[in-house]
């Protein structure tokens, strides 16, 4: 008993992670169309605006990731994507794709290719028992502040002007331009909000590894990438189903795989994965406006 | 007999234009010792983006698992061509067949491409009834996924250790591997399936309405560029002359952001785009590399940034390198634009 409830806090944690990966991608992909790989550098700008900010007080070091990191994010939108917005998907991936080995080699020549440690408060690698069984706090804060991140969101999206444009502006872009949304300012929004999910999942990817590196966005890229197509692009609540759901399934495979199949665990997800999109092509939740008419 | 020969070189034309232009600056780069690497890797990268361009040029789906066909044709041929004695202490748990297995490296290279070839039918048969990002990911996910198994199959790969083959390459062989390749994709290109996947790619809707079908057309493009990038990755294994699996080894993100970067900047849609992009990007990070080795790869990436803004369909678009045309009588065929306008009419709807 106490065994399952650890795994399924580590399943709720490791997806509640995943989540906040694929809605930053997702957000992004229902305004403007674009598959962005340079949000796994977002991640990585977080990762280095730590270790600079490493001896200040926790909160202001916090403050200053997410100051930093949101804005990255729409100097990014503002210099790569802006000139070639409207191209086509392929071309806006392979964009995206550039940017992010751009930043990526910036990061190495900067400061080396190497992993560097990062000084976390000790909360973070605390454990707390309740009865016989022990949580990591790491997992229990990424959950508190992943679900209270998703109550915001949803709360802007439904709730407020700019979410109300947003969403308007994912359904049909046109007539949400006709209808007086400004395009840049929708756009620049999404790319912000998007800054701010990528800081908060950098700073759980710091917390978790207790260094950061050039290649610290590599894996969460992937892994909000596949999310958010699994969840069905274009739909921000299928992202954040598609992120949870596969950090779900991959706990789940890590448990009940043999150990000598473990190296493959993430084969058996990808192999899910392309399953999944054979049965839905458009992913689980098809957003309306992907849905092709002829 | 002279329009015969017209035809014939009119057809020839590109092809050879591109060959002519390798074996140019292959022999001016192999004349010093010190470029004589950097023209070998060039020139198999030449096949791996020919082999890259014949299913994402054709069919302007983006494969994202083509590095995936560059490591199994890279093991296939280390495993085939590795000394005996070699193979016993880098690789001792390999089945004996194989232990004992020493080809030719022509032959080696073309069983790497056949191996490829196998796993592309395999799995292009379910994954090429996607499109768009959706096949992006299907082929990233094969990417990981061959990834993962190489680095960890032991027996058959070394596992995370780094594997190290015979360096048997000449420029004279690399030259003729290269020139099949930019033969066979121009076939290809211009054989009656090559039409068909291009309608598949231009007019999908109206492809489908004339009983063509994407999937069907799509595995043909996929297989038989698996085959030639199966082959070029033995080559570049041969050229590397060691390599390793893994998230920082050989076959992952830098390789196909390399091979794509060459490919988009050159122009996706054109066979002379692929190997003109391969020229101008070889060059390019020699040239920054003699400035200073670490802005190599910031300034590769500056490059693309600056060719997707400013020219989205490449340097060449959907041109073909041929014969000037002061050369070539016109005839009704050249009246005709058949460049899909696609590139022009982009949406303004942002």
């Amino acid at each position: 008993m106490t065994t399952i409830i650890q795994n399924v806090i580590d399943a709720v944690s490791l997806g509640s992670l995943y989540a906040l990966i694929a809605l930053g991608v997702a957000l992004v992909f229902s305004v403007m169309r674009l598959v962005n790989f340079a949000f796994g550098e977002l991640i990585m700008v977080t990762g280095y605006t730590m270790l600079l900010t490493e001896h200040f007080p926790f909160a202001a070091t916090v403050l200053i990731a997410i100051a930093v990191t949101t804005i990255v994010a729409v100097l990014m939108e503002r210099t790569a994507f802006r000139p070639v917005r409207g191209a086509d998907p392929t071309t806006l991936m392979i964009t995206s794709f550039a940017l992010s080995y751009l930043l990526q080699s910036l990061a190495t020549w900067t400061s080396g290719p190497l992993a560097k440690g990062v000084e976390m408060p000790g909360f973070f690698t605390a454990n707390i028992s309740i009865g016989n069984v022990t949580f990591s706090a790491l997992d229990l804060i990424t959950i508190a502040v992943v679900a209270t991140l998703v109550c915001a969101l949803a709360l802007l999206l439904t709730r407020s002007r700019y979410g109300l444009e947003m969403r308007a502006a994912a359904e049909d872009f046109k007539m949400a331009r006709l209808l007086g949304v400004r395009p840049n300012r929708v756009i620049a929004l999404a790319f912000a909000i998007s800054g701010v999910l990528a800081c908060f999942a950098g700073i759980a990817l710091v917390a978790n590894s207790g260094t950061t590196s050039p290649m610290i966005g590599l894996q969460a890229i992937l892994v909000g990438f596949v999310a958010s197509v699994v969840g069905g692009l274009g739909s921000v609540p299928g992202a954040a189903v598609g992120g949870m759901a596969l950090g779900c399934v991959r706990t789940a495979l890590l448990v009940t795989l043999p150990a000598g199949m473990r190296p493959y665990t993430d084969a058996f997800l990808y192999t899910l994965v392309v399953v999944v999109l054979l049965v839905r092509p458009n992913g689980l939740f098809p957003s309306k406006s992907q849905v092709a008419r002829v | 007999m002279s329009k015969t020969i017209g035809k014939v070189a009119r057809y020839w034309g590109p092809p050879l234009g591109l060959c002519g232009l390798l074996v140019v600056i292959a022999k001016l780069g192999a004349s010093t010792p010190e470029f004589e690497p950097t023209t070998l890797t060039m020139l198999s990268t030449v096949v791996l983006v020919v082999g890259l361009f014949v299913f994402s040029g054709n069919s302007g789906v983006i494969s994202f698992g083509h590095v995936g066909f560059v490591a199994i044709g890279a093991y296939t041929s280390a495993l085939l061509t590795i000394p005996h004695l070699q193979k016993s202490f880098l690789l001792p748990d390999l089945p004996g067949w194989l232990a004992g297995a020493s080809v030719d490296p022509a032959l080696a290279a073309l069983a790497g491409g056949v191996v490829c070839a196998l796993v592309a039918a395999l799995i292009g048969f379910p994954l090429m009834r996607l499109a768009g990002i959706a096949a992006g990911i299907a082929t990233l996910a094969f990417l990981l996924i061959v990834n993962l198994v190489a680095s960890n199959w032991t027996a058959l790969t070394g596992g995370q250790g780094t594997l190290v083959v015979p360096l048997n390459e000449t420029v004279n062989g690399m030259l003729v591997w290269a020139g099949a390749a930019i033969a066979i994709a121009w076939v290809f290109q211009r054989s009656r399936w090559g039409v068909r996947v291009h309608a598949t790619r231009d007019e999908p809707v109206a492809a489908s309405a004339l009983g063509i079908s994407p999937a069907r057309e799509r595995l043909r493009a996929f297989v038989l560029s698996a085959f030639i990038t199966g082959i070029g990755g033995a080559l570049y294994g041969h050229v590397l002359g060691a390599f390793s699996p893994g998230p920082e080894g050989s076959f992952y993100f830098q390789l196909t952001f390399i091979l794509i970067a060459m490919l988009v900047i050159g122009g996706v849609r054109s066979l002379s785009g692929a190997v003109l992009g391969v020229i101008v990007v070889t060059a390019l990070s020699e040239l920054m590399r003699r400035i200073n080795a670490d802005l190599q790869q910031v300034g590769l990436a500056v490059a693309m940034l600056l060719v997707l803004i400013g020219r989205p369909a490449g340097l060449l678009g959907s041109k073909e390198l041929g014969w000037p045309s002061w050369l070539l009588r016109r005839t009704p065929a050249d009246q005709l634009d058949l460049t899909p306008k696609k590139e022009e009419e982009l949406s303004r709807e942002y």
